[in-house]
């Protein structure tokens, strides 16, 4: 990336139009300012004038009046572009479309469809009964158009900007649908400490928390997926597969989840991420197991040279799924979210699927 | 204008122009409408702004205005004001080309969120920073940032694949 970004600046500035003449001779008042367009502005503003010329004769003056009323800038506030809604969750069911059982867990974030529909975030879980039925929900939300047999294991899709990030990998044909919903655990506070802590000591740092993880819960089998190095930065990012090996069951399914640990070396941010994660089992995860993976990072992170950082959960409340908007997904289940802040700051939010309450 | 202000302008306009053209296209994804985004910002500085004052203050009224400007041409224009890439190859040969042609490949892989942030962690912008300009969670532009240097790696690897 390094490199990239190198390129990109003696590139950007070497193309990049001069036009500082005109702007040091223009006059300095935005009201009265007459900048010098650059020419293709001009070529298509002249085009424009004369597709309203045109559009006078054909029509007459008081149209081409109407074109020229051209209104001012909009003001200058920054644009939200993700309509986020804290959403009054208080409507919940559960049930199915007959066809085989799923989640719904939802969080704050509403996305505006094209055709003006407001669909809810959320993530979804479920086993091989899902079929059709998940696939028509994606491809309406996403506006894709995936057919039964399609490998989603590669596709990635991301609901606004909310903290809560939704990814989806799936793979129908194996019957496995697959979610992982990323939880940021950042602060760049957190690194103030003794950022040369990280770097050579990431992988014991990283075999550390997995170590609490596992007194915490009972023995782990943590499988190393892979590890990443970026050609030029010094940050590592490890991906693990946790998976007690005494599995927690509810319902007789094991809980398990994805450990992301990424150390920057540069000092700047590290972050923790725990992918709760459902494949190959309708899986349930409890809030105990939540408050733990949370108590895991709260007393690790000292371990690894963070003394100041303080996790704290703050709050713990049941939310219901909204509706999701078609008639065949009225399915929604209580999904716990746990509130907790970083060094008494941020206020992140931590949903969780839970039981039946 | 003062000798002061235009020594001062000199060195800003030298440093920003181009990567504030390039974080202006990422917005708007059209070479012209970027020129006249960047422009305007220039003209408001010169008349808002003492340009000697320290440079991160300076580069970060810059890319708010040039966001907000932009964000605002968007919104006159239409949605999707334009899907120029970032680098006109036509006249380029040689080491140039080979470079302004992998750039656009990089951003047409990227999302438009990550090439917005591509261009500020350019200019040097610290992920803080970036969250704070784009209203995004630290967590989400960190998120980002690792999946810009994925799929950069990605397209590094098929590059010496071929």
């Amino acid at each position: 990336m390094k490199d990239i970004e190198r390129m990109l600046r003696e590139n950007l500035q070497r193309e990049a139009p001069d036009h500082r003449e005109d702007i040091l001779a223009a006059d300095p008042q935005p009201e009265k300012g007459k900048l010098r367009r650059s020419p293709r502005r001009w070529i298509a503003a002249a085009g424009g004038i004369a597709a309203a010329l045109l559009l006078c004769v054909g029509i007459g003056l008081p149209v081409l009046k109407k074109e020229l009323n051209v209104s001012a800038p909009d003001s200058m506030q920054p644009e939200n572009e993700c309509m986020s809604i804290l959403t009054d969750s208080t409507q919940h069911g559960t049930g199915g479309d007959g066809r085989g059982a799923y989640e719904v867990i939802s969080w704050d974030t509403a996305v505006p469809l094209p055709d003006g529909e407001i669909f809810y975030s959320y993530a979804f879980t479920g086993d091989e009964s899902l079929g059709e039925s998940v696939l028509a929900l994606i491809n309406r939300l996403f506006d894709t158009e995936f057919s039964e047999d399609i490998d989603l294991s590669e596709y990635e899709c991301r609901l606004g900007d909310d903290p809560s990030e939704l990814f989806l990998w799936g793979n129908l044909d194996a019957g496995m649908f697959y979610y992982q919903h990323i939880i940021d655990y950042t602060s760049e506070e957190l690194l103030a400490a003794d950022p040369a802590v990280i770097g050579p000591q990431t992988e014991k740092a990283a075999a550390d928390i997995v170590e609490k993880i596992a007194q915490l819960v009972g023995p782990v089998r943590l499988e190393k997926k892979w590890r990443e190095d970026f050609e030029g930065v010094d940050e590592v990012w490890y991906y693990y597969r946790y998976a007690p090996e005494n599995p927690i069951t509810i319902d007789g399914y094991a809980t398990s989840a994805d450990l992301t640990i990424c150390f920057d070396t540069l000092g700047e941010v590290m972050t923790l991420r725990c992918d709760m994660s459902a494949c190959e089992k309708y899986v349930h995860h409890s809030v105990t197991f939540g408050e733990n993976i949370l108590e895991v990072f709260k007393n690790t992170l000292g371990d690894v040279g963070i003394p100041e950082a303080e996790v704290c959960i703050t709050g713990c409340r049941v939310e219901y799924v909204q509706t999701i908007g078609l008639e065949n997904y009225a399915i929604a289940n209580p999904a716990l979210m746990l509130t907790y802040t970083i060094n008494g700051e941020g206020e992140y939010e931590c949903p969780l699927l839970a039981e039946e309450i | 204008m003062t000798e002061r202000q235009a020594d001062a302008f000199e060195s800003v306009y030298r440093e920003y122009n181009g990567l504030l053209y390039g974080f202006a296209h990422s917005i708007l994804h059209s070479r012209a409408l970027a020129e006249d985004v960047v422009q305007d910002a220039f003209v408001r500085a010169i008349s808002a702004l003492d340009l000697s004052r320290d440079r991160a203050s300076v580069r970060s009224w810059l890319y708010a205005t040039v966001h907000n400007l932009a964000v605002d041409c968007l919104r006159r224009e239409g949605r999707s004001a334009g899907e120029e890439p970032l680098f006109y190859t036509a006249s380029a040969e040689g080491e140039r080309l080979e470079q302004m042609t992998l750039l656009n490949e990089v951003m047409s892989a990227l999302s438009e969120p990550e090439t917005r942030i591509l261009m500020l962690t350019t200019a040097g912008f610290r992920q803080r920073e970036i969250a704070k300009m784009l209203d995004l969670p630290l967590g989400t532009v960190s998120w980002r940032i690792h999946n810009i240097r994925r799929k950069i790696s990605a397209l590094r690897s098929e590059e010496k694949g071929e």
